[in-house]
C-alpha cells in the first residue's frame, strides 16, 4: 500500500507555473502559486459567540477577530471572519479546532475548494482593479484586511498581506480565472510560462 | 467655403509636422495635431457625406461632440469604424478615412434625387406606407401607390431597399480584431472637463487634500481655452494643475453616470502609443466610482432652423474660432454671422483681425455699448435686427454661397435682401450639457432669461461649474469652480450666477418667412425639419417622447444636442405653450456613441464565461475525451476510439458499462455541506420525503419543490455523521439551490441551528458502474472489507482510504447497474484516476461521457433538467409516492391545488416507436392519430439510441400519463424535420424496471 507521501496534492493552476526560486521575484509583477493550502471553516451561532470568543481568547492572537475581514495571526496560522457566522483558519497545523465542541461551532475543510494565488509588485494593484470592483486604495483596503468579491462574477477572497496580495479562487473556476489575470498581466510586462 | 491654413502662432512643437492621411483612397497631407475635421478643410475638402435620409451634401458643422454633418468611417477592413466624428477624432500617420452614405462618390451621390421627392419622406412615412392601413371606404389599404400595403409584410419587402437608400456608416462583418479592457478606477473627487471651470475646479479640490481625477474627452487638455488666441491663462492654469496630485485622463468621453456616483467612462488610446506597445487596448473602460463628480462639461452652441441651415459651410460660430486659434485655419474669406447672444462677437473679431470680411446679423434690435465700441473700425457689418432666412448654393457646388435676409417687423420675419458669402456662422444660444445629471434624474428646469435647460445637480454629490451651470463669463465660470470644490466637503448650497451676458440674449429657434420655401432642419443627423415637427404636432404626437420617436429628433448619436430644444421651443409654439411646458425627455446613456467593445471588455471569446473545469478535466483530455458545455462547465461528453463517432463512442461506452465496467466524471453535481444540530429538522423541512429517520452512512433520495408546488431539484443526500449531511444536486441546480437554502435560513427559520456550504470544488466525484464496479473497488480501497454488499449496502455511505487518501463511497446508481459513486478530494484526484483507470484494465472497462450517461438514464427513466423543467409536479414526474403525507415541507401547501392534482396533467412516460428502425429527435409532439393540429397531447424530452434494447426510445409527457392513452393510436409528429411517426407509449421505466441489476 502506498504511503501519504507518495501521492502528492496536484494544484489546479500547477501546470502554469514554474518551481522558481522565491529569489526570482519581479518588481513589476510577480505571481506565486501558493500549493498545500488548508483552509478549516469554522460556523457558529449567534447564541455560541461568547463561548467561542471564550476559546479564541485562550490562544495566542493578535487582531480584532470579530472584525469583518481583519486577518488575524492566530498561533502559526491565521484567522478571518469571512461571514457573520463563519471564520477562516488559513494553514492551521496544529488543530487548533478540534476540540471544539460542535455545540458551538463546526468545522469544514476546504483546503480543496480554492487556489490561493500570492501577487507583488508595483503592478499588483493595477492588474487586480482591471477585474475587480473593490476599492484597494490604502486608506479603504489595509493590510491584512481580506474581502469577499467578484472577478468575472466569481464569487473570490482577496487578502492584502504586507507586500503582496492572495486571492482564493474557486477550483473549478481557476484556471479561466488565471487566463484573464495572466493576459491582463501581460500588458504589465507580465511573462507568462 | 474655402479655408485657409495660417502660419502657426502657438509654440507647440508638433504642430509643424506633416503626417499623411487618406480621404477616400486619395492621400493628403496635413498637421500633426489636426483633428479629421481640420485636416479636410485644410485640404479644401467641403464635402465630409451626405444626409441619413435625403442624401444632401454635408460639411463640417462644428468642432465637438455636437458634430451632425462630418460624420466618416475609418479604417479598413476588420478595423472599419463608421459614424465616426470628424470634428473630434484625432487625425494618425496613414489614417483611411471614407465617406458616408453616399454612391458613387460623396460629390456625385446618385442617392440624392430623393432629395427631389423630399416632400414625400416626412417623418411617419414609412409607418404610414409600409406598416399601417388606412380605410378606403370598405377596406384598409396602404397609401397610394402603395395600396397593395398589407400590414407588416409589404414592410419586410421594402426594407432593405430603405435601409440600403437611407443609413449611415457600414459596420464590418469581420470580428473586432483589437482588444479592449475593463478598469475599476475609484477617486474622492471626479471632474469631468478640463475647460476653464474644470481646471479651476480639479486645483481647488485638490488643494482640499482630496484625491482627483480630471478627464477630457478631447486628446488634447484645455477645452475653451484651446480655442482662445491667447494662451497665457491657459499656460498659468495648466502650471497650478500640474503641481497638484491630479489624475489626468485626455480622450476620456464620460458616457454615463449610474447610481452611487458610478460613472462610465471610455478611455480611447493613442494609436500613437499601441503602434509602440501592441499589447495594448484600443479602449479601456472605465467604472469609476467617485465621492463627488464636477460636471465642468461646458455648454454646445445652437444653430437655428431656416431654409438650407445645412449647406456645407455653415457652422457654429465658436467652430469658426476653434479652426482658427487650434488649428490655424480660417473657415472663410468672406463671412456672415447670424447671432442672437452676445458670445459671437469675440470670435468675429478674430476672424476679421485673421483677414476675413466678416458682417454680423444680430436678431436683437439693440447690443451693448461695449459690443459696438469693439467692432467700431473694423472690417465688420453690423445688421440688426437681422437673421438668414434661406441659404443659397452655388450653380455647381452645393456649398453656400449666399444667403437671403430676414428683417424683423411688427408682425413677424419679411424678407430684407442678399449677401453673398463662403461661410456661415450660426450662434443661436448655448445649451449646457446637463446630459449626466439627466441620467440620475437630477432636476432639469428651463431657463427662460438664457433660453436653455440648466440643471443644479442634487447637492449632494453631483455638482456643476462652468458654462454646464449655465455660467457665461469666463471670470464668473472661475468662480463658480471653488464654490463646487468646497461643496463636495459640505454641500453647501450653491449661489446662482447663471447667466452673463451683457445684452439678454433674445431666443431664436426658427425663421420663417412666408415666400420663402425649402427644408429647414433641425436634426440634420436625421434630416428631421421644422415641417416634421408640425406635422407631429398636427397628428397628435405632442408628448415630447412621442415627437421624439416619431420625427427620430435627437436619436442615435445625435442625442439632440443641437436639435433637441429648437424642437420643444417648435412644438411649444404649436401648442401655443411655454417651453417649459412642453418638458424634456429624459437623457439615457451613452450620450456620445461608444463601441460595444469597450463594454465587453476583455470578456470576449474563450473568456465571454468563465468556465469551471472539474479535477478530472486535464486527465480526461489527455484520455481522449471531448469535453461539452453544461451550463458553466466543461464536461466529458465522450471518449472516441479511433475511428468513432459520437453514436459510435456512447453506444459502446454504454454497452461495455451494462456489460462490465464503466467510469464516470461526475464532479460538476452540486456539493452541499449542511452542518449543525438541527441540520435533520432542516432537511425534513426541505425534501418530500422523511428525512428524520436517516441513519449515518446512508443516503436517500429526495426531491425539493418550490412553494407553488412545482418541483425545484432533485439529489442525493448523505447523513457522514450526527451533525453533517453532505446534500448532492443537480450540476445545474447546485447555485440555485444553495441560495435557496441560504434564503430559507436566513429569513424563514432564523432559529435552526444550521450551517450550508458549498463543497462542489472540495470533492472530485466518479461514477463506478456495472456488474465489475465492485470487483474494482475491491482492488482499489485499502480494506475491501468495508465494500462488501453486506457493509455497503445500496444506499450505504462510507469514508474509506485510498491509498491512504481518505474518501467517501456512496453506493448509489444513475445508470440503473450497481454503481458507487467515489467522492476524493480534488487536489489527488488526477492521481487517483489513474490509479483507478490503471486497476480498470484489470476488467473489460471504458470511460463514459456525458452521452452515454444521458442513454443509461432515459433507459432506465431517471429524471433531470430536460424533465425537470420548472413545469411539472412530483406526481408528474411518477414520484408521487415521495411526498410525506404525514409532514409539511416547502411546496406541501400549493401542491395541492385543484390543477397540480389534476389526473389529466401530462406525466412521464415512455415512447417507443413502432417501427424499431425509425429515428426521432426531441422536441417532438405527441397526438392522437388524426388529430395533429392544435394543442398536443404531449411532447418528446429525451432522445437516444438504447444499446440495451436495439432501437430509438424517448422519454416524455402525455396527459394522462400511460394509462389514458394505452387503446389510443398515438402518433409522433415533427413539422421541423417532417419526422411522422406511429408511437407506443410505455412505461419510463424502459430498461430493467425491477432494478435486479441495481441491487445485485
Amino acid at each position: 500500500m502506498a504511503k501519504s507521501s507518495q501521492i502528492k496534492r496536484i494544484n489546479a493552476l500547477d501546470s502554469y507555473f514554474t518551481n522558481r526560486p522565491e529569489t526570482e521575484i519581479s518588481s513589476e509583477i510577480d505571481f506565486r502559486l501558493i500549493k498545500d493550502t488548508k483552509i478549516t471553516q469554522i460556523a457558529i451561532w449567534p447564541e455560541t459567540i461568547s463561548e467561542f470568543q471564550k476559546y479564541i481568547n485562550t490562544q495566542k492572537i493578535t487582531g480584532d477577530f470579530l472584525h469583518p475581514g481583519t486577518v488575524c495571526h492566530i498561533e502559526n496560522a491565521r484567522f478571518v471572519r469571512v461571514e457573520p457566522l463563519k471564520w477562516w483558519l488559513l494553514n492551521d497545523e496544529n488543530d487548533l479546532f478540534q476540540s471544539m465542541s460542535e455545540d458551538i461551532a463546526m468545522r469544514l475543510d476546504l483546503s480543496h475548494s480554492f487556489v490561493q494565488l500570492k501577487i507583488s509588485g508595483k503592478n499588483a494593484r493595477a492588474i487586480l482593479s482591471h477585474h475587480i470592483s473593490v476599492d484597494m486604495r490604502d486608506a479603504p483596503f489595509p493590510i491584512n484586511k481580506l474581502v469577499t468579491t467578484s472577478l468575472h462574477h466569481v464569487g473570490i477572497k482577496l487578502w492584502r498581506a504586507q507586500d503582496c496580495w492572495y486571492i482564493f479562487m474557486p477550483r473549478s473556476f481557476s484556471e479561466s480565472l488565471w487566463q484573464l489575470i495572466s493576459k491582463t498581466a501581460e500588458r504589465y510586462g507580465y511573462l507568462p510560462k | 467655403m474655402t479655408a485657409i491654413r495660417l502660419p502657426r502662432q502657438s509654440s507647440r512643437d508638433n504642430q509643424d509636422e506633416t503626417i499623411s492621411f487618406f480621404w477616400n483612397n486619395k492621400k493628403l497631407k496635413a498637421r500633426k495635431g489636426d483633428s479629421i475635421s481640420s485636416a479636410l478643410l485644410s485640404n479644401k475638402f467641403q464635402i465630409i457625406g451626405r444626409s441619413f435620409k435625403y442624401h444632401r451634401a454635408r460639411g463640417v458643422t462644428s468642432a465637438g461632440v455636437e458634430e451632425a454633418g462630418a460624420l466618416v468611417t475609418t479604417g479598413k477592413g476588420a478595423y472599419t469604424e463608421p459614424n465616426v466624428r470628424a470634428s473630434t477624432t484625432e487625425l494618425s500617420e496613414g489614417l483611411f478615412v471614407y465617406s458616408q452614405n453616399a454612391w458613387p462618390s460623396v460629390r456625385f451621390d446618385i442617392g440624392s434625387i430623393l432629395n427631389l421627392f423630399g416632400r414625400f419622406f416626412a417623418a411617419g412615412f414609412y409607418y404610414k406606407t409600409f406598416m399601417g392601413k388606412i380605410f378606403t371606404g370598405k377596406i384598409f389599404r396602404g397609401i397610394p401607390p402603395l395600396e397593395w400595403g398589407r400590414g407588416t409584410g409589404i414592410w419586410m419587402f421594402f426594407e432593405k431597399f430603405i435601409r440600403k437608400a437611407a443609413g449611415l456608416g457600414t459596420a464590418s462583418r469581420l470580428a473586432d480584431p483589437d482588444s479592449y479592457e475593463h478598469l475599476h478606477t475609484h477617486t474622492d473627487i471626479l471632474v469631468i472637463g478640463s475647460g476653464p471651470a474644470g481646471i479651476q475646479s480639479a486645483i481647488q479640490a485638490a488643494q482640499t487634500g482630496k484625491e482627483v481625477l480630471l478627464v477630457e474627452q478631447d486628446y488634447a487638455i484645455g477645452g475653451t481655452y484651446l480655442s482662445w488666441p491667447d494662451k497665457s491663462e491657459f499656460k498659468t492654469q495648466i502650471s497650478k494643475l500640474n503641481k497638484q496630485n491630479i489624475t489626468i485622463l485626455t480622450r476620456t468621453t464620460a458616457f454615463g453616470l449610474y447610481d452611487d456616483t458610478t460613472i462610465g467612462l471610455v478611455e480611447f488610446i493613442c494609436p500613437e502609443e499601441r503602434a509602440q506597445k501592441p499589447l495594448k487596448p484600443r479602449q479601456r473602460f472605465h467604472i469609476c466610482r467617485a465621492e463627488s463628480v464636477i460636471l465642468a462639461t461646458g455648454a454646445l452652441e445652437r444653430n437655428y432652423a431656416f431654409v438650407n441651415n445645412d449647406l456645407p459651410g455653415i457652422m457654429t460660430v465658436s467652430s469658426a474660432r476653434t479652426y482658427l486659434n487650434r488649428y490655424q485655419l480660417l473657415v472663410g474669406s468672406n463671412i456672415v454671422i447670424s447671432t442672437n447672444n452676445d458670445s459671437a462677437y469675440e470670435a468675429g473679431l478674430e476672424l476679421e483681425q485673421a483677414g476675413a470680411t466678416v458682417t454680423i446679423l444680430e436678431s436683437r434690435e439693440q447690443i451693448g455699448e461695449l459690443l459696438l465700441q469693439q467692432i467700431s473700425g473694423r472690417r465688420i457689418n453690423l445688421y440688426l435686427g437681422s437673421a438668414v432666412a434661406k441659404a443659397n448654393h452655388g450653380v455647381f457646388s452645393p456649398c453656400v454661397k449666399q444667403i437671403v435676409m430676414a428683417r424683423k417687423t411688427s408682425d413677424g420675419w419679411r424678407q430684407s435682401g442678399s449677401l453673398s458669402c463662403d461661410c456661415l456662422l450660426v450662434s443661436a444660444g448655448w445649451s449646457p450639457v446637463i446630459h449626466l445629471a439627466s441620467h440620475q434624474g437630477c432636476p432639469i428646469e428651463w431657463n427662460k432669461e438664457n433660453a436653455c435647460f440648466i440643471s443644479s445637480g442634487d447637492d449632494k454629490s453631483i455638482f456643476f461649474a462652468g458654462s454646464a451651470a449655465g455660467i457665461w463669463q469666463f471670470e464668473d465660470c472661475i468662480q463658480s469652480a471653488p464654490q463646487v470644490a468646497r461643496k463636495t466637503k459640505k454641500a453647501q448650497k450653491q449661489s446662482s450666477i447663471i447667466g452673463g451676458w451683457h445684452t439678454d440674449i433674445e431666443p431664436l429657434y426658427e425663421i420663417c418667412v412666408p415666400a420663402i420655401k425649402g427644408k429647414a432642419f433641425i436634426d440634420p443627423q436625421h434630416d428631421v425639419t421644422a415641417s416634421d415637427v408640425r406635422l407631429a404636432h398636427q397628428e397628435g404626437f405632442i408628448s415630447v417622447e412621442h415627437l421624439k420617436r416619431y420625427t427620430t429628433l435627437g436619436m442615435a448619436t445625435d442625442q439632440g444636442k443641437m436639435g433637441n430644444i429648437i424642437g420643444l421651443a417648435l412644438m411649444a409654439d404649436a401648442l401655443n405653450r411655454p417651453i417649459s411646458d412642453v418638458g424634456v425627455t429624459r437623457f439615457r446613456p451613452p450620450y456620445t456613441s461608444i463601441s460595444l467593445g469597450a463594454l465587453a471588455g476583455a470578456h470576449r471569446q474563450s473568456h465571454f464565461k468563465p468556465i469551471r473545469r472539474t479535477p478530472f478535466h486535464n486527465w480526461s483530455l489527455a484520455n481522449n475525451g471531448v469535453m461539452i458545455d453544461a451550463g458553466l462547465w466543461h464536461r466529458p461528453w465522450y471518449y472516441p476510439k479511433q475511428g468513432e463517432n459520437l453514436q459510435d463512442a456512447y453506444i459502446r461506452e454504454a454497452t461495455i458499462t451494462r456489460r462490465s465496467l464503466g467510469i464516470c466524471d461526475v464532479s460538476s453535481l452540486g456539493k452541499i455541506m449542511i452542518q449543525g444540530p438541527d441540520s435533520t429538522i432542516f432537511l425534513n423541512r426541505i425534501y418530500t420525503n422523511p428525512f428524520a429517520k436517516l441513519a449515518v452512512g446512508k443516503a436517500r433520495y429526495g426531491i425539493i419543490l418550490r412553494e407553488d408546488g412545482m418541483v425545484f431539484d432533485d439529489g442525493t443526500t448523505w447523513r457522514l455523521s450526527e451533525n453533517s449531511y453532505l446534500m448532492t444536486t443537480t450540476t445545474n441546480h447546485a447555485a440555485a439551490v444553495m441560495a435557496r437554502l441560504e434564503e430559507l435560513l436566513q429569513t424563514r427559520w432564523p432559529e435552526l441551528r444550521v450551517h450550508v456550504t458549498s463543497i462542489t470544488d472540495q470533492w472530485a466525484g466518479c461514477a463506478i458502474a456495472g456488474p465489475n464496479s465492485r470487483n474494482l473497488l475491491s482492488e482499489i480501497v485499502d480494506d475491501p472489507s468495508e465494500i462488501s454488499n453486506e457493509t455497503l449496502p445500496f444506499m450505504g455511505v462510507k469514508q474509506v482510504l485510498l491509498q491512504t487518501i481518505p474518501c467517501y463511497i456512496a453506493r448509489i446508481s444513475f445508470s440503473g447497474e450497481r454503481a458507487f459513486e467515489v467522492y476524493i478530494p480534488s487536489d489527488y484526484s488526477h492521481a487517483m484516476m489513474q490509479f483507478i483507470w490503471n486497476k480498470a484494465q484489470m476488467f473489460e472497462s471504458c470511460l463514459y461521457g456525458l452521452e452515454a450517461l444521458g442513454t443509461m438514464r432515459i433507459e432506465k427513466g431517471h429524471v433531470t433538467g430536460a424533465e425537470i423543467d420548472g413545469r411539472v409536479t412530483i406526481e408528474d414526474i411518477g414520484l408521487g409516492k415521495m411526498a410525506s403525507q404525514n409532514k409539511d415541507f416547502v411546496g406541501s401547501a400549493l401542491r395541492n391545488r385543484e390543477m397540480l392534482t389534476s389526473p389529466n396533467r401530462p406525466q412521464l412516460v415512455g415512447i417507443f416507436p413502432k417501427d424499431k428502425h425509425k429515428k426521432f429527435s426531441a422536441g417532438a409532439l405527441l397526438n392522437e392519430a388524426g388529430k395533429t393540429k392544435g394543442h398536443p397531447l404531449g411532447w418528446i424530452t429525451a432522445v437516444t439510441h438504447s444499446p440495451a434494447l436495439g432501437h430509438w426510445i424517448a422519454l416524455g409527457f402525455i396527459e394522462g400519463g400511460l394509462t389514458a392513452v394505452e387503446d389510443k393510436h398515438i402518433v409522433l409528429s415533427d413539422e421541423l424535420r417532417s419526422i411522422f411517426l406511429d408511437v407506443e407509449i410505455v412505461s419510463p421505466h424502459m430498461y430493467d424496471p425491477e432494478g435486479t441489476r441495481l441491487h445485485g
